[in-house]
């Protein structure tokens, strides 16, 4: 199971290595976690996301994917099996005529034999609740069925990490709890790594473990229950925060998680 | 009418056409063309005329549908045509048959991407083209560019659509006025356009980056076979061409 480390890397857009996106960042993604990153705009959650399976190499330190380094080129074929990454925009990330030839996509670079693509078009259609609808074009989904689409595409090649880059936010909330429901399957049920970047706080409940980003740092690092005691800081930064969080505060409570009961209060919510 | 481009949309449909492998569409279609600037007689435009008629009838596409993707192209129809009249001098059989080859060709073009999914146009090139793999033409990546640029007509017309949508709500006047003020109206459509299109290409690299494209040597899920109606295809456009060729040489 893929583990992802991120020793003091730093990243630039720039040849001026002062103007970092990305500074001093350190980080270690455990395998099984479902680590949601949040962060207001320009605070680098993209750039990270681009760092952990090498479409970005660092300027400054190192991101390593189960000891493989990103800045070596013969470890990238490796690193993107291990680790798949969704955007935000799934009409940008379509290149099929009809789902099923979508999702064939990868499996077909990676060069697999027929048989082998099929089941694993049919097993990822099937997680994400588009099997019915493989024949189709891509065009006629809606919003929250092309992410889904999306995830299908990517786990068709059998990654042990998912990140998504704010891949939930052109969705409506049905959409969106779509997603998130086939997200916390695949992180409880087959244990893959979660890392999920959002601007819903929502979505953080899904999770285990929140990073907070500001200025292309940690701010706050911690547990669902941790980062969220910290409501008043997290909207000084102009974030959200999740309702249950935002009605303590009104009321003055201390902010007490369940952490085992929030799945299932989030089951029974629409948003 | 920015709405109305037809080129690269897949339309659903039943027709034999449908059925044919591309290989034998993309042939047929160039051989098509071929013809339409053989012929020379009205022999020669009655049997283009008819093949086309032929073709449409199996494709089951109407056409109301077909005149929709020759919208945007009627300009440059007419100002053919009308050159043709005043400085060719040309006379009003040989118009009609200008007229003709530049509308046929729009038609049977419309006819094989309306009926052919761009996979498998692309497929259908690679495949068909597999001799220039000899010479190390980067066969495979063009067929690809060739697919992903026909998926992304449909997405950049609406794109465009809705652009000139919110342009026009902000008060511009695109496509009024005369010929120089309506070419200086689009800019505030194509600048944004094209912002959007890279954009998007941009992340679509990324996307196919993260999903290995280029990464090693690659599979094909579903292999390309020839059906019942492929040979009578090919044979149906290679006597057009032959006729064609003989009302060009001997009639």
């Amino acid at each position: 199971m893929a583990r992802i480390v991120l020793d003091n890397c730093s990243y630039s857009y720039s040849s001026h290595r002062e103007d970092k996106t990305i500074t001093g960042f350190s980080l270690t993604v455990e395998a099984g976690s479902f680590v949601s990153i949040i962060g207001p705009n320009g605070s680098g959650k993209s750039t990270l996301a681009k760092l952990l399976n090498g479409i970005y190499v660092p300027t400054e330190g190192s991101v390593t994917v189960d000891g493989l380094d990103t800045r070596e080129k013969n470890n990238i074929g490796e690193i993107r099996r291990k680790v798949a990454i969704l955007f935000q925009n799934p009409d940008n990330q379509i290149v099929g005529d009809t789902v099923e030839d979508d999702v064939a996509f990868g499996p077909e670079n990676l060069g697999l034999e027929s048989d082998e693509i099929t089941r694993r078009v049919e097993s990822s259609l099937k997680k994400v609740g588009l099997f019915e609808k493989r024949r189709l074009s891509p065009n006629t989904l809606s919003g929250g069925e092309k992410a889904r689409l999306g995830i299908a595409g990517i786990l068709a090649l059998s990654p042990e990490v998912l990140v998504l880059d704010e891949a939930t936010a052109m969705l409506d909330p049905k959409g969106r709890k779509d997603v998130m429901e086939i997200l916390h399957n695949l992180w409880k049920n087959e244990k893959k790594t979660i890392i999920l970047i959002t601007h819903h706080p929502q979505e953080t409940l899904y999770g285990e473990r929140i990073i907070v980003m500001d200025k292309g740092r940690i701010k706050i690092s911690g547990s669902v229950e941790e980062v969220y005691r910290e409501g008043e800081t997290l909207k000084a930064m102009g974030l959200g925060l999740p309702t249950y969080v935002e009605l303590s505060l009104l009321i003055g409570e201390r902010v007490v998680f369940d952490s085992s009961s929030l799945y299932s209060i989030l089951e029974n919510k629409d948003d | 009418m920015i709405r109305d481009v037809t080129l690269g949309r897949y339309k659903e449909g039943e027709g034999i056409l449908y059925q044919l492998d591309p290989r034998t569409k993309l042939m047929g279609l160039l051989l098509y063309i071929i013809a339409l600037f053989v012929f020379k007689s009205f022999f020669g435009f009655a049997l283009t005329f008819v093949f086309f008629l032929i073709v449409k009838k199996l494709s089951h596409i109407t056409l109301s549908y077909m005149m929709k993707g020759l919208k945007p192209v009627i300009f440059i129809v007419l100002f053919a045509t009308v050159l043709n009249i005043v400085v060719g001098k040309n006379n009003w059989e040989k118009t009609l048959f200008t007229l003709w080859r530049m509308i046929g060709a729009v038609f049977a073009s419309n006819i094989v991407t309306l009926t052919t999914r761009p996979r498998e146009i692309s497929d259908g090139l690679e495949k068909g083209l597999s001799f220039l793999g000899a010479i190390h033409f980067p066969l495979h990546e063009t067929a690809t560019i060739i697919s992903l640029s026909f998926r992304f007509i449909p997405i950049l017309t609406e794109e465009a659509g809705r652009i000139m949508d919110a342009q026009k709500s902000r008060g511009a006047k695109i496509g009024e006025g005369n010929i120089i003020e309506k070419a200086k109206s689009v800019m505030p459509l194509i600048i944004p356009l094209f912002i959007s299109a890279f954009r998007r290409s941009d992340e679509l690299a990324l996307a196919m980056d993260s999903r290995l494209y280029g990464s090693g040597k690659r599979s094909v899920w579903k292999k390309l076979e020839y059906g019942v109606y492929d040979k009578y295809g090919y044979i149906f456009a290679i006597l057009l061409l032959i006729l064609t060729i003989v009302d060009r040489c001997f009639l």
